[in-house]
């Protein structure tokens, strides 16, 4: 008796954890496998207090064929609501995003929404690269023409690996910017632009848009102060210690970068400036090229992230 | 329990081995179906991006959830294993033959099952063949029906909450005065490590059994 008291005792606890369904299951979590709609990248614009979220569920696997839609609303959970009543399968599924682009005009207004959305996502990670599109908004690049080679998710994933194996940028995730917001209000974010592949980048498919990393952007309070260009962005990566094997061009005080004396030189290895090279850089690099002491129009004074 | 002679003439790393083997073999034949439908059907943000995908693939044309799946496949390999026994030994190889290969794969390329189920039921049925115990065996492929029926109604909760309910109902068995969790619950020291390996034999001593009985 006292055995069977304890089981009942066990399974009402269960029920009262799992909470309730209406799918036909105790447990509220109960989802159709095959029904689910896989989504890999997340493209966030934000214009005239209106959000558009685009998704794109990577390439094409097999049979199933990649999916890209753009929804507008009110608020991050409206777009996502136009957007499951759009999809053809019955749940959007936000587990594997592996990437997330946010527009140039979202970002100048502030990702607090972003992050906020998510920090309490059930579903989605915090951990996941994230781009600025450079003069341009998410949607063209998540939603872009293209075949499975130049599809969003593949684009992005090569741009990732090649920049951090150069060492030309670091792809810097919304837990890394979350943070370095959190603690100094200042973040560095990696940036890409639209390129159509018949102008800009010639050996590839004509007629399809491609993203090319463009350096970084220097977040300031939640939202996007100013950019830093290629040559800058290898200074930051110096100062912060995330220089890869790439070559960079450095002034020797009499002239500048062009100058016939300029000295160019590997960059050191990742981890933190030592010695002589850190105050050295400091100097050159600092103030000359990142402009940290430049306040950027409109904003309060920049903060070193 | 899952000691057998043959492992006392054995090199003890020979038959350590071979006894974690069937301590996995356990694992796998008892919690593998049950996992997958509480994975599959509850918490697939646990499965990786490209596993997820092929699932989803060979799911597509399939008319029956992953629950119904692994129970009629479960269900349909206790039919063949029992009439394999029942029948006389070169008919029985056959219907084994037949219903494992033959209908199995007609039933994955008709798309009435999905390739990952009859993956899943057949890794757990052969690793039930592992068991030396016959009792033992009989009681896992009992078990392998209750853990799935708890994870389909209340997915990872509802495995562990079977599971825990299992080991509480081991814990609580005796067989002849003596505990059925013995010797790994007499208190001490190395008991647990006997259960899991075999040591060598020259530091193998008697063990006592004056503590045998639950408290």
């Amino acid at each position: 008796m006292k055995g069977w008291s304890c089981l009942a005792a066990i399974a009402a606890a269960a029920v009262v954890f799992s909470g309730c369904s209406g799918d036909g299951s105790i447990y509220s979590n109960l989802r159709e496998i095959e029904k689910l709609q896989i989504i890999q990248t997340m493209g966030f614009d934000m214009a005239q207090g209106r959000v558009t979220v685009s998704i794109s569920s990577g390439p094409a696997q097999g049979e199933l064929p990649s999916v890209k839609l753009a929804a507008e609303g009110d608020s991050i959970s409206q777009a996502l609501d136009h957007l499951q009543d759009w999809a053809a399968r019955e749940e959007l599924f936000f587990a594997h995003v592996r990437f997330v682009v946010i527009g140039e005009q979202a970002a100048r207004e502030g990702l607090a929404d972003v992050l906020d959305f998510f920090q309490r996502n059930t579903q989605t990670r915090l951990a996941l690269p994230v781009f600025i599109v450079r003069g341009g908004t998410a949607r063209e690049l998540v939603t872009c023409p293209g075949d499975d080679l130049y599809e969003i998710t593949s684009i992005l994933s090569s741009v990732q690996r090649d920049t951090e194996k150069q060492g030309s940028a670091h792809c810097f995730t919304l837990l890394d910017i979350a943070q370095r917001l959190a603690r100094s209000g200042a973040a560095l974010c990696c940036t890409v632009t639209a390129a159509q592949t018949g102008e800009n980048v010639p050996s590839a498919q004509e007629g399809t848009v491609t993203a090319l990393e463009t350096g970084y952007a220097v977040l300031q309070d939640g939202r996007l102060a100013f950019w830093l260009d290629r040559e800058e962005t290898q200074g930051a990566n110096l100062l912060l210690g995330l220089a890869g094997s790439e070559s960079v061009t450095l002034p020797d005080g009499q002239g500048g970068p062009n100058h016939p004396g300029a000295v160019r030189q590997p960059a050191p290895p990742s981890g933190p400036c030592r010695g002589r090279t850190a105050p050295w850089v400091r100097r050159w690099i600092c103030p000359a090229r990142l402009g940290w002491s430049r306040p950027p129009e409109g904003t309060s004074p920049a903060r070193r992230p | 329990m899952l000691h057998v002679p043959e492992d006392r003439a054995r090199h003890a790393l020979v038959a350590s081995s071979l006894v974690l083997l069937r301590w996995l073999s356990l694992a796998l034949s008892l919690i593998l179906p049950a996992l997958f439908v509480a994975v599959a059907m509850f918490h697939p943000e646990m499965i990786p991006y490209r596993l997820l995908q092929s699932i989803i693939r060979s799911k597509q044309e399939v008319p029956f959830s992953i629950a119904a799946e692994i129970l009629g496949m479960l269900a349909a390999f206790e039919l063949l294993q029992e009439a394999g026994i029942r029948l006389p030994d070169p008919v029985g190889q056959t219907v084994s033959i037949i219903g494992a290969l033959i209908v199995g794969q007609s039933a994955v390329e008709a798309r009435v099952i999905s390739p990952i189920a009859v993956i899943v039921v057949a890794l757990a049925g052969i690793a039930g063949y592992t068991q030396p115990s016959q009792e033992l065996g009989a009681a896992i492929r009992l078990w392998r029906f209750l853990l799935a029926l708890c994870s389909l109604a209340l997915g990872l909760y509802g495995m562990m909450a079977g599971l825990m309910l299992l080991l509480w109902r081991l814990c609580d068995m005796e067989s002849l005065g003596v505990a059925y969790m013995y010797p790994a619950c007499d208190g001490e020291r190395g008991s647990l490590l006997r259960v899991l390996f075999r040591p060598p034999l020259r530091l193998e001593k008697k063990p006592r059994r004056k503590g045998g009985r639950n408290p």
